[in-house]
This record gives structure tokens, sequence and C-alpha cells, in this order.
């Protein structure tokens, strides 16, 4: 393969900051050198002047549907979404059917994705067998298959004493146990945010206080248990306060925020529009400008999309009867970038912290993570300055579900590089615009 | 008067004005309906389909009965012998049956929102005939028109709706419509049924009812609903009659002058003792005989010609 030279970029280090005009160079998976000035005899140059290097991206919450529901996303159709949205790796959630509750399940989609050999994949494996929230799955052996961790996503599980276990025994592998903090018995089937305006609508709510409730459970218990928790998708302000009331004292609990709960609050669902659904629902203001307060805080570890792909026959209904979720891949970036960077001044280094350096980390995936000598080639370019109009049917997803259709984006990822090998979506915007 | 919109969807976005025009509308055609022959042609050609979703007696009966005194073409369609039993979204129903070239959908559907959504897939009107636990426009107002129609007023007038207005759409759209009309709406009920969330639409909020009671000059009694709720929001229909029903012993210290009304199907010894039945106060039956001259105008409003008058047969 021939070397890839990456001129004049601007590179975002993680950890200190933006490193102005350098020349990376990219050999098999690795990277090669980072230096001012680079030359090299033999090599795909790539002109990235004005553009931003960003380590790639990793998403810790994706919903690949397969195996099972194939037809709203698959192992391949969900890995070029998430290269097209600047991703190198992608953990994907267990929900699916059969569930990922067992290592040949852990297996079978580790060597699906790697038969595939567009990104990394790394499998999160059930609580519980069946995902029904009964007995414990067999954790050991899914993490020798490959399994980053556990969570029955989608699910709370009311029973605690199982919660305990499943935080007590994960102990032994170190792995996290992500929680999809909502009780089920308080949100029943909630298709938004309980407020005064949704009750106003008839729209059975999901209180605020069973994500509340949810949190300060599994927060007890991990004190208890001394168990890696990580909360998926915070949404609430109380919650977001209790997770950084806790971390002050000292407690190892991780947490994550989406692009829409920063971006989006109750009112997208006022029209009942299903695109909008998703759990933990939208929110209120208060919620949203407390999130990104807790981000700028450091009070968040990572970000995640949450990307959940449906079918438009599926979302194509009532309100109460469509599924939950938005498929997010292929837009988060340009989200966090305008809420975040644009409107709340966020350095972009710490947006490199969140999607790429704090996530390899907590995966414990080597040598990812950083613009490094030595490290793996798996990077992500940037035109920060680029519009575009989010459009589900130019989505490599399946899932064309998403609130945003139609809106003004700003920023887009050009160009992503999974250890060397490179994915350009500038040239593809090209052919597609001639194929019309 | 022809309302300048497609869909009868809601009565939070209706302005008193076109409320009005619907009143007066309707008072033409309850003098229609007192007629020999009941019937006018201000619909013929029109094709009107009852797309109900979830079963119905009043309501249905009522929009069927109206579209015929109307001379409309109707088409009944009823969930239960549908191929929504063969899994057939209500998407695609409302589609095909659309295809056949309809002007109106009248819609009840047990979700929320169900009729907004089809609305905007349909170039025919849409009139909402009650969305899960949203609204029911035309209940409303037929409401209010009945209380319009006793009370030859409607400013001032103090409203008590008892009961479960957590999972009403009649109340919702009450609430909505009565505040627009000038009326003072209070709510009574167990605090799991009524939600304080309710106050920030304009209405006060109390959890005795002996204490409201005799103050209201309308008294508008909701069915508990048995299938919604469950367990965990009423103990039991006992205590709830106990506490919220309007008893025989409630009725001697009720205004001499109040309206008893109920939107139907009455729980009788739940939220109403039988003894409510024979008397003068009780408006039950001319909520239901109004529906048809409410529902003739709003059909009338939304689909008909607009400026021919109302011609006799």
């Amino acid at each position: 393969m021939k070397p890839i030279l990456i001129k004049n970029a601007n590179l975002v280090d993680p950890l200190e900051g933006i490193k102005e005009k350098f020349d990376v160079l990219i050999e098999g998976e690795y990277i090669k050198k980072v230096a001012k000035k680079i030359r090299v005899d033999r090599a795909e140059i790539i002109d990235a002047k004005d553009k931003y290097l960003f380590p790639g991206f990793i998403d810790l919450h994706t919903h690949l549907r397969e195996p099972g529901y194939e037809d709203r996303e698959d192992i391949y159709t969900g890995s070029m979404a998430g290269v097209h949205g600047g991703f190198v790796a992608l953990c994907c959630m267990p929900n699916t059917d059969p569930p990922l509750d067992n290592a040949g399940l852990i297996k079978y989609v580790k060597d699906k994705a790697k038969y595939h050999g567009i990104l990394d994949v790394y499998p999160i494996g059930t609580i519980t067998r069946g995902r029904k929230g009964e007995t414990l799955s067999e954790i050991g052996d899914m993490v020798s298959a490959g399994a980053v961790a556990v969570s029955d996503d989608g699910n709370w599980g009311t029973d605690s004493l199982l919660m305990r276990s499943a935080l007590e025994y994960s102990v032994a592998f170190d792995i996290p146990v992500i929680s999809h903090c909502e009780d089920e018995f308080l949100v029943k089937s909630g298709s938004a945010h309980e407020s005064a305006e949704t009750i106003a609508r008839g729209i059975p709510g999901r209180p605020r206080e069973a994500e509340i409730i949810a949190i300060f459970r599994d927060m007890t218990l991990a004190r208890k248990t001394g168990g890696r928790l990580h909360i998926a998708h915070v949404s609430t302000k109380e919650g977001i306060e209790l997770i950084e009331k806790a971390k002050d004292e000292g407690l190892n609990v991780t947490c994550e925020v989406t692009p829409h709960h920063i971006s989006l609050t109750q009112e997208a669902v006022f029209e009942y529009n299903p695109d909008a659904k998703v759990n933990p629902p939208l929110r209120e203001e208060k919620d949203r400008i407390r999130l990104i307060k807790a981000i700028k805080k450091g009070v968040v570890d990572f970000l995640a999309t949450d990307h959940a792909p449906h079918l438009k026959v599926d979302k194509e209904k009532e309100l109460e009867l469509a599924p939950a979720g938005i498929s997010s891949l292929e837009t988060a970036f340009s989200i966090y970038y305008e809420i975040l960077v644009l409107e709340n001044n966020l350095p972009l280094e710490k947006l490199a912290f969140l999607l790429s350096y704090n996530p390899a980390k907590f995966l414990k995936i080597d040598k990812t993570g950083k613009i490094e000598e030595g490290y793996y080639a798996s990077l992500t370019l940037i035109d920060l300055n680029k519009k575009w109009k989010c459009d589900p049917n130019k989505f490599y997803s399946k899932g064309k579900n998403t609130p945003f259709n139609g809106k003004e984006m700003t920023g887009k990822v050009i160009y992503t590089f999974v250890k060397g090998k490179m994915f350009c979506f500038e040239l593809d915007e090209k052919r597609r615009s001639y194929e019309g | 008067m022809k309302i300048k919109r497609k869909d009868l969807l809601s009565l939070r976005d209706i302005t008193r004005e076109e409320i009005e025009g619907i009143f007066n509308l309707a008072l033409s055609f309850k003098e229609v309906l007192k007629r020999p022959i009941p019937k006018v042609p201000a619909l013929r050609g029109k094709t009107v389909c009852n797309l109900f979703f979830e079963p119905s007696t009043r309501t249905r009966s009522s929009f069927e009965l109206a579209e015929k005194r109307l001379s409309a073409d109707t088409l009944n369609f009823s969930a239960s012998t549908s191929a929504l039993t063969k899994g057939e979204t209500t998407l695609d129903t409302l589609k095909n049956i659309g295809a056949m070239r309809v002007d109106a959908f009248v819609i009840r559907h047990s979700f929320a929102g169900a009729p907004h959504f089809l609305a905007k897939n349909t170039s025919a009107s849409v009139i909402n005939a009650g969305d899960g636990t949203d609204e029911h426009p035309t209940q409303a107002l037929l409401d209010i028109f009945t209380i319009k129609e006793k009370k030859k007023k409607l400013r001032g007038l103090k409203v008590l709706i008892i009961g479960d207005i957590l999972h009403s759409r009649v109340a919702r759209s009450n609430i909505y419509g009565m505040i627009k009309m000038g009326m003072e709406v209070n709510l009574c009920g167990p605090p799991t049924l009524l939600p304080k969330e309710f106050e920030s639409l304009g209405c006060r909020i109390f959890y005795n009812l002996d204490e409201v009671l005799p103050r209201a000059d309308i008294i508008m009694a909701l069915r508990v609903q048995k299938e919604r709720g469950g367990k965990s929001l009423i103990p039991s229909f006992r205590e709830y009659r106990k506490i919220y029903g309007i008893t025989a012993d409630r009725l001697k210290y009720i205004k001499e002058n109040a309206l008893i009304m109920h939107p139907g199907p009455v729980n009788w010894g739940v939220e109403l003792d039988y003894d409510v039945l024979d008397l003068d106060k009780n408006v039950i039956l001319d909520q239901v005989e109004n529906g048809v001259a409410i529902r003739m105008a709003v059909l009338y409003s939304l689909i008909g010609p607009g400026k021919e008058k109302i011609e006799e047969t």
C-alpha cells in the first residue's frame, strides 16, 4: 500500500490543543511520522490546508441491529455510517435478536466486523440472559470473546439485587456495567418527557424522576460494590448533578451525553413527531443547558451517539406506536461542533478528548486516541467551515430517522482513516453529485 | 361562515370567533333538525369517511347522522373488521381510503396525535373525534354549546370538571374551549388523576369536592376509565364514589340552577348516582342531541360550499 501523506493539517491534540500546519505520514496501519514538513518520494498526498485532523472518533453507544434486525441496520451499513460520521470504532449494544448474551454471539459480531474490514466493532454483552432481567449472562465468557462492557440498554432492570451482582461480578473482569437509567415502572409506555406541555397534549410521559431514581440506585450500588458503573445518555439536570456530586466524592462512575440531548428539547415532539421520539426523552431547556455546562466543566466523560436506526415504515406511525431512537452517527459531529464549540465556546481539543482520547482509554484500546508516531493511523479529517444540509437519503445508515432532516449543518467529515485504510467523503460527494 | 382551516384537530389553537361561528351554524342546523324532513343538501356530492380505530357509540352515530342530514355520502370504517387486523398500518389505511377520493376523515384513535399525524398525510380535511388522552374537540364544542343554550351566556360561569382529568380528552378540549369563552374552569379529582400541571392551562385545582361543589354553575362528571391507569391510581370505585361521586347526598347542596353534564358513557353508581337521571339539572341527553347539530356545523364549515345558503329540501 502506498504511504499517505496528509499535508498542512491543523492537528487537534486532545491534551495539548491545536497544533497548526503539520504533516502526518501514514504507513500501513500506523502513523509513521508527525512533523512540520515531511518529504517522501512516493505517497498519496492529501492537501489538508485549513482542515482539522482529529484522532479518530470512538462511539460508546451504537445500535448495529445485527443479528436479527438487519432490515434496520447491519454491521456493514452501520460501519459505513460510522466512518461517514468520522468514527473509527463503535461499541454496539446487545439489544439484538437474539440478544448478545453469550460468547458465541460476541464472536459472531466481531468476526462479521472483521470480515467487512471497515472499522473496529467492540461488542457490549448483555447483563442478563436474553436481556430478560432475570439471571446474569456469562459475563466472563463474553469478555474472553471480546466483549468490552455489559449492558441491558433499553431496559434499566428493576431488580436491584441483580444490578448489585452485575456490578460486583464484573469487578473480576474490570469492565464497565452500562446502565440505561429509567425506572420502567415510572416511564411505562411514555412517548415523551412528562411536563405540563406534554400533559396538555395528552402524550403519555416519561418523568425526569425515573432517571434520577435510577441513577441514584445504580450509583449507590456502585459505591458498595466497587463496580465500574457507566451511565448512558444522561438527560436530566438532576441526573447530571447527582453524578457530579458522586464524582466529587470520589466514586468511580462515568457518563455520556448524546447529540440530541444537548441540541433539542421536548418541543421537538409537540407536533407528535416520531423522529424526535427517543429514550430517555428530549427534556427541557434547563436540562439541555445544564448538560452543556457539565460537559464544559469536565463532568461528562464521553460524547456518545446512541445511534438507533429504525425503519421508515415503523417510524411513520402514531407517536405512541413508533419505536424510540434517532439515527445519529452521520450527524453527531456537526451537532457537537455547532452546539458545543460554536455556541458554547468549548475548545476544539475538548471534543477530541470526549470523542477520541477518553473513549480509547476507557476501552483500553491500544495506540489510539492521539495523533502520535507509532499510534494507529485512525484519524478523522474535518472541514470545519463546510456547510451542508442534513439529508437522510445520503446516509449510509439504513436508518433515515432523524429530527435533523433538512437542518443546515456546519463542519463535515471529509476523510476517515481506520488503521491506515482511507475513506474519502469529499470525492464521494462529488461523485454523488455527478450521479445526480 | 367557512373556517379558514383544513382540519379540526384541537381547540387549543382555535379562536373564540371560530367557536362562535360554529355555534351560529349549529343554531341553524338545530332548526333544520326539527323540521319534518330534517335534511339539507349542503354536502351533496361530498364524501366523508368515519375512521374509527377505537370503539364509540355516541360520537360515531352522531357524526354519521350529521353527515347524512347534510346529504354527504358516508363511508364507515371500523378497526375490528378492517385490514388493520391483517397488520395494515394506520397510515396505509388512510392513504388507501383517501385514494378513493374522500373529502373528509372523521378520526377516532386511541393514541394522542394520531389525527394530527394523518392530517399531514392527506389533502382531505381531518376532524378529530377523540385521540387518546389528547382532545375531543367536537365533544367540547357541543358541551359549551349546550351550556350556552341553557344558561344564555358563557362568560363568568363557574365550571367544575370532576374525575379522571389526566386521561380525559374531553376535559382537555373543554378546558381550552371554556377558557377561550371566558368561563372559569375548576378541576376536582384524586391527585393521581389530576396532575398539578393542569394549573398551567389556566385552571384551579381542588381535591376536596365538597369544598367546590356548592359554588359550581356547571358540574361535569367524567367517566372513571376502567381501561386506563390500573390499580395504582385509585384504590376502588367504592372509595371513588364516596369521595368524588355526585351522590344523592351531595345533590342536596348543589346550586339550584346548576347543570349536571357527562360526556358518556356513564358508570352509574360511580361518578354519578342514579338519582341524577330524572333531575331537570341533568342535561346529558341535551348534550347528545346538540352533538348532531355541532358536528353538522363543523363538517359544513370545513368542507361545505361556504357562501351558499343552507337550502331547504
